[in-house]
């Protein structure tokens, strides 16, 4: 337990103690907000009758919880894949480490959430803070695992941070609805559930239990899988690719 | 300073291009994001009619055409941005190349080239994606528009290379053409209600290209002219900046 | 627009890197005088400044091996860069007659080109033709073991062939003054007799050297030996 504390506080104070990165922060995350409110508010409203202004920010906060969380997983794994495996010779194990890594951008996920959820609340008010937060910190560990895979199955830095940008842009403009269509392909992104929920969430204050499992069913699927990809990462130097 | 020609340029460029392009993994997602991002686009969106406000016209088109145009453009800038951004961060040998006597010019130089191939390759194959879903009214002013649009974000990608680390330039790098683009660009947005701030983002100008060459509508000069500014003083900082940084400290 | 928050430095001149030296009589192929350089926090009144040389004063002449050492952080590798022009410092005179080898600490390599492929960039950057070019990576590749791995691209190779490689590429102009930054890190024994062979030629040659490391073996073999402590140099008797 002390060792998973230990390496969790390394992890996140590892992320807050850049200032680039709170600066990303302040400026990032209220830009990215602000963004998609000032989008939604400018189309006419026969484009998008069910998405207001409001929930376009809300869209806007989802976006950038995830795709933050996502590279804080990505480059972390890969920055620190060497180091991790000099960790376990030096006596912990790899599934603390495996642990305290994701614990740790489970907290970070946590910690972005609530201030974007801050910043969100200057345009919107939502009927439930509590649950948008969940919401909000559930998805972005999501992504979280998400960079983790990718971090981990292609340690390479230009590369994976290509195939995290693709993933990610197509996610949101095709999983949250922000872009009108129609195909029953978009119901599989990963962004789609949450950000039903996200927008129940501050419309009525309510979740729905179906999406709330399916966006526990992708935590478990990708949790599961960036494991195993950290795993064989950690074992073996040159990744999958 | 001692230039050393046309030799140690190519040699410069040639040696920067394989350090990149050694990857095969990057050679493969050269061709495949532009590839099933732009069909994926394509083919969520229902091939209806939509009248589109450009300038004082309505003109008509077909929304997966569009889109597809649309994200063509983005995907072409999203690739050289964070391309740009990446050159730059590649830089920690340029001292040593600078003691062994490349000159700063030599080594701007060569990374603006290996750049002004990505964006010119980005662009080719993305209209060729493209050019199988659909295509342009005038073809020869798209491929300007997202050339100019592309080579903006290159740029921008360099800037944000000198100042920010990678978490942050990657999050800048995805949201900026993102949002520029994609949405403050959309042609279907109220410009007094989103304000006139948008004339001054990097995709403004390409962007309004595109569209016209995509609806067949006849180009603005006046927009050509500014679209040419606007990426020569992103030029100029660039340089500027990039000689600051390189000085020897 | 950022703004360097390093104090206008008030050192009184900087020659840079003479290729073609013009090498003067009692020579002394680097001379350094009142050295002074301090790494400053990047945010103002925000983080420590550290001052790392305080005044160093170092001299190398023709045809001698001197050796600098300190314990880590001391500022030997920022006192290399500055000799060897990679850094400024904030004051004092840098004065360099010849050619300069540099073989940095951390090795800044390519590591997607080919071993063959470094030599020819860097050759290029020398200004050797192609023959030259050719002819002294064979010598060196042969002297110190890789002509087997000349195809192999840089991050294939394994540390010690790549710390070969680097020392290699500071080598093959013929400089007139080598600057060695830890140079036999990762060396296997044989490759470090190698080595010491390869400075008993240049030494022949009329060439200087100056090796940094954190410990010195062999005292033997150097003309001198410089410690680097609280920011200043001084001979060890």
């Amino acid at each position: 337990m002390i060792e998973i504390r230990d390496l969790i506080k390394v992890n996140v104070t590892a992320f807050f103690r850049r200032p680039v990165n709170l600066g990303l922060i302040v400026f990032g995350i209220p830009s990215v907000i602000y963004g998609f409110y000032v989008f939604m508010r400018a189309l006419p409203d026969f484009i998008f009758p069910e998405i207001s202004a409001e929930m376009g920010a809300a869209t806007g906060t989802l976006f950038a919880v995830v795709f933050l969380v996502g590279l804080v997983g990505l480059f972390q794994i890969i920055s620190s894949l060497e180091a991790d495996r000099r960790l376990s010779l030096s006596g912990f194990s790899m599934q603390n480490i495996l642990i305290g890594r994701f614990l740790g951008i489970f907290i970070i996920s946590t910690i972005i959430s609530a201030l974007s959820l801050g910043v969100m609340s200057y345009w919107v008010f939502a009927e439930s803070y509590s649950r948008a937060f969940l919401v909000l910190t559930l998805s972005g560990f999501m992504y979280g695992m998400i960079g983790v895979l990718i971090g981990s199955s292609v340690p390479k830095e230009l590369e994976a941070s290509l195939i995290l940008i693709f993933l990610a842009d197509l996610d949101v403009f095709l999983g949250t609805g922000v872009l009108d269509f129609e195909s029953a392909v978009v119901e599989y992104f990963p962004l789609h559930s949450p950000s039903i929920l996200l927008r129940n969430a501050v419309l009525n204050g309510h979740l729905d239990n179906s999406h709330l499992l399916v966006l526990g069913v992708y935590i478990l699927v990708f949790l599961y899988f960036s494991s195993l990809a950290f795993k064989k990462a950690s074992s073996d130097e040159e990744g999958w690719f | 300073m001692v230039l050393k020609g046309l030799d140690g340029f190519k040699t410069l460029t040639e040696h920067y291009f394989k350090q990149i392009f050694r990857s095969r993994l990057l050679v493969v997602l050269m061709f495949f994001l532009p590839l099933y991002f732009i069909v994926t686009m394509n083919v969520v969106h229902p091939e209806r009619p939509i009248m589109i406000p450009i300038g004082d016209v309505l003109a008509m088109g077909i929304l997966s055409d569009l889109a597809t145009m649309t994200v063509v453009t983005v995907v072409v800038s999203l690739l050289c941005g964070v391309f740009g951004f990446f050159i730059i961060k590649e830089s920690r040998t340029d001292p040593r190349l600078k003691i062994v006597g490349f000159s700063d010019f030599e080594i701007l130089g060569s990374k603006l080239l290996l750049l002004s191939g990505v964006v010119l390759f980005t662009t080719a194959f993305s209209f060729l994606v493209m050019f199988y879903l659909t295509i342009p009214e005038n073809i020869t002013w798209f491929l300007i528009g997202v050339l100019l649009a592309g080579a903006n974000y290159s740029f921008i990608g360099v800037l944000a290379g000198f100042f920010l680390n990678k978490l942050p330039g990657m999050y800048l790098m995805l949201f900026m053409p993102t949002l520029d683009l994609m949405l403050f660009q959309s042609p279907m947005v109220d410009r007094d209600l989103i304000g006139e701030w948008v004339k001054y983002l990097p995709g403004h100008n390409p962007m309004r290209i595109v569209l016209r060459a995509s609806l067949g509508l006849d180009q603005e000069i006046r927009i050509l002219l500014y679209s040419l500014f606007f990426l020569a003083l992103l030029f100029a900082i660039t340089f500027i900046v990039f000689y600051t940084k390189i000085k020897t400290k | 627009m950022v703004f360097p928050l390093i104090r206008k430095s008030d050192y009184t001149g900087i020659d840079d890197n003479k290729k073609s030296g013009c090498v003067k009589d009692g020579r002394t192929p680097d001379k350094s005088r009142g050295i002074t350089k301090t790494y400053r926090s990047k945010i103002p009144y925000f983080g420590r400044d550290e001052e790392v040389l305080r005044g160093v004063d170092f001299q190398v002449s023709e045809a001698n091996i001197v050796g600098i050492v300190g314990e880590n952080g001391s500022g030997k590798s920022t006192l290399m860069k500055i000799l060897a022009g990679v850094m400024k410092p904030d004051s004092g005179l840098v004065e360099r007659n010849g050619r300069i080898g540099w073989c940095p600490q951390e090795k800044l390599l390519y590591d997607r080109l080919t071993v063959d492929e470094t030599f020819t960039l860097f050759g290029i950057g020398y200004d050797m033709k192609r023959w030259e070019i050719g002819r002294n990576k064979e010598k060196l590749a042969d002297k110190f073991g890789f002509e087997d791995y000349l195809d192999y691209q840089v991050d294939k190779l394994s540390e010690g062939v790549k710390q070969k490689v680097n020392l290699s590429i500071a080598l093959m102009h013929d400089p007139d003054l080598l600057l060695l930054d830890e140079p036999y890190e990762g060396f296997d024994w044989n490759t470090y007799l190698k080595f010491w062979d390869v400075t008993e030629e240049l030494l022949e040659s009329e060439k200087s050297i100056v090796v940094i490391s954190h410990f010195v073996n062999e005292r033997e073999r150097f003309d001198s030996i410089y410690e680097l402590y609280g920011g200043l140099l001084t001979k060890e008797k």
